[in-house]
């Protein structure tokens, strides 16, 4: 499946109904992790909470992490960070940041949007790349860096960083 | 202020005492005896000011015996101060008690000369104890016969001193309170312990602010002042401003953010929708029965409440109970489908349903069709959106990087009455502005798409 689709299936994906994300929270840019062979979305579920005004938008913690496989779309891992000893000090209930942030300020929907599709695009071929179906170049690996380096709320990287070590040292942080 | 406002009380009790030791009939009971004895009582009822001709100064006197004990009860005096023929001036002593003392004074005032009574003065002893405790000032600016401006001093303890001040103003003479305030000297300094404000901020003839001054340490100073809100005008609090007082000037300072939702009133879009606005009949082409709903809106406040207002609406609706909220949080809150921190799971927006009997039916993927035919039935429809589509109307620079459902909103009715123009009328309980909240139709369906076009279709019973 593709990140688009694996992403939309997320709304009604039956598990994550019955667990205890609240309305509101929605799946923030994915990372992909290998996990016993298998290419896997790691999702960070997030809360924008917009006011009305422009680059006003209240980014929240992202609360729950949740893990699906590519292939099939199979929710596999599901975390509630308010349960984890690293996150003990983080006050979900408050805003750590707000969108725009300055390096996309200058980004219209349209052109911001475009950019998020090609990192889901970047990702898919990434997942591809994993299961030898196609090659993801260096070209790519740059791409992909800059294109997520640029649009992740800078309040997100200690989050992401702490959620997938390896996937924020390889591809966010360089 | 306070020492403006309790001068200001002083003298206005100095004049208003003045008016009854001028009057050597009325400042003892036993006088009042005495003036029975020499006149027929007489009963001022059906006095008309307009055949009165006298072109001097001029005042007449009328007596009443109103318990027909024998003994003069009421004395009024009616003056033609300047001669122009015109009654200009009324003074009434009334002993409502009967024990022979004045109880009651009453003065009415033409100040303009234009025949209308402006200005009402009433002092009053309302333990009967021989000393005025209650003083009444009241204005009718616009001659509507109602009073537009009113003062109430009272002496509540009975120690002598003025220790409660209250005012009432129709500032637009809408025949509507808009500005109240109530001060009260708790113990006989002087000074006001307490002032409570009471404002109709948006002139819609109800009171929705009210402002509490205080002394916070009991030091005699008043330095704090708390801003109580109610926006959605349900007579309870909606969000509290607290603010430090500074007595020397009056001015506030705020020691508390306001919350997200005040912040985004200004610049939103939410408030330039349009509220369904009941008839007594429906034009045709109306799905629904919105006037009947709107009487259950309530508006959520500062809080994730929107999936519980919008059960407890249908709850309301369907059993005719009237549920306080609490209650209701309460046991969402215990069986765990509600948090206050984080509100409501999508599942779970439909526990207070279950919970209250309402037979109830959940589903993804539905159309407007789905939600035409739920009302058609006589059903009732709740839906998840994403309310920022409907409060902000997304843009080129406004806009959301995630799209889902994050608001619960209750359909009430399809507005078909302009075919070019649909709408979906909603109970928003998120929006100030939300009882019949008018959506056009493709902003509606944008918004609810978001969510996967979720809808609880309710029916009255299981």
């Amino acid at each position: 499946m593709k990140t688009e689709e694996i992403l939309k299936s997320l709304k009604t994906n039956e598990f994550l109904l019955n667990s205890n994300i609240p309305m509101g929270y929605s799946p923030g840019i994915p990372m992909l992790s290998l996990r016993n062979g298998e290419p896997c979305l790691v999702i960070p579920y997030l809360k924008y909470q917009m006011t009305g005004e422009i680059d006003k938008t209240r980014v929240f913690a992202p609360r729950y992490v949740v893990t699906v496989v590519m292939n099939d779309g199979k929710v596999v891992k599901y975390e509630d960070l308010m349960y984890d000893s690293r996150f003990e000090e983080v006050d979900f209930r408050k805003p750590v940041g707000l969108f725009r942030h300055s390096s996309i300020r200058h980004l219209k929907k349209d052109e911001y949007y475009k950019m998020r599709n090609n990192i889901y695009a970047l990702l898919d071929a990434l997942s591809d790349s994993m299961t030898g179906k196609m090659e993801f170049d260096e070209m790519d690996a740059m791409k992909f860096n800059k294109l997520f380096s640029v649009l992740l709320e800078p309040s997100m990287k200690p989050f992401y960083h702490a959620i997938d070590k390896t996937f924020y040292e390889t591809y966010i942080k360089a | 202020m306070e020492d403006f406002i309790l001068n200001e009380i002083m003298d206005s009790q100095e004049d208003t005492s003045m008016l009854i030791v001028d009057d050597e009939n009325v400042d003892s009971g036993e006088d009042l005896v005495s003036a029975d004895t020499k006149d027929n009582c007489s009963n001022t009822e059906g006095y008309n000011p307009d055949s009165y001709q006298s072109q001097e100064p001029y005042y007449d006197l009328f007596q009443e015996d109103r318990n027909g004990d024998g003994i003069v009860d009421a004395v009024h005096v009616m003056e033609d101060t300047d001669g122009d023929g015109i009654i200009d001036h009324m003074i009434s002593y009334v002993d409502d008690n009967f024990d022979g003392n004045v109880d009651r004074t009453v003065e009415l005032t033409d100040n303009d000369r234009d025949g209308f009574f402006e200005t009402t003065n009433i002092e009053e002893d309302t333990n009967g104890d021989g000393s005025s405790d209650t003083w009444y000032k009241g204005v009718d600016i616009n001659g509507d016969g109602n009073d537009n401006i009113i003062e109430v001093q009272q002496d509540s303890n009975h120690t002598g001193k003025v220790d409660t001040y209250s005012m009432q103003m129709d500032t637009d003479g809408d025949g509507s309170i808009d500005y109240a305030m109530r001060g009260t000297d708790y113990n006989d300094d002087g000074q006001f312990d307490s002032l409570r404000i009471y404002e109709d901020s948006d002139a819609n003839g109800k009171i929705d602010m009210m402002t509490e001054i205080y002394d916070s340490d009991k030091d005699g100073v008043l330095d704090r002042a708390d801003i109580h809100h109610d926006y959605d005008e349900d007579g309870r609090d909606d969000w509290t401003q607290i603010c430090q007082y500074d007595p020397t000037n009056g001015t506030v300072t705020p020691l508390n953010d306001p919350p997200s939702y005040a912040e985004s009133i200004t610049g939103t879009t939410y408030e330039e929708l349009n509220q369904f606005e009941p008839g007594p009949n429906y034009p045709e082409g109306i799905t629904g029965d919105p006037s009947s709903s709107m009487e259950q809106w309530e508006y959520q406040g500062n809080t994730g409440r929107c999936a519980l207002y919008s059960q407890k609406f249908i709850v309301e609706e369907f059993t005719g109970q009237d549920i306080d909220i609490s209650e209701f949080v309460s046991v969402a809150e215990s069986n765990g489908w509600f948090s206050d921190d984080f509100g409501t799971t999508f599942l779970n927006t439909n526990k207070m349903l279950d919970y209250y009997g309402i037979e109830n039916e959940m589903s993804f993927h539905n159309g407007i069709d789905d939600i035409e035919s739920c009302l058609s039935e006589g059903g009732r429809v709740i839906v998840a959106i994403d309310a920022n589509e409907i409060w902000y109307g997304e843009g080129d620079d406004l806009f959301s990087p995630t799209s889902g459902a994050n608001h619960a909103v209750e359909v009430i009715g399809i507005d078909y009455s302009d075919p070019d123009h649909p709408m979906v009328i909603l109970n928003d309980s998120g929006s100030p502005n939300g009882k019949g909240e008018m959506v056009p139709l493709d902003d509606f369906m944008d918004a609810w798409k978001d969510g996967e076009c979720q809808m609880i279709k309710c029916y009255p019973n299981k």
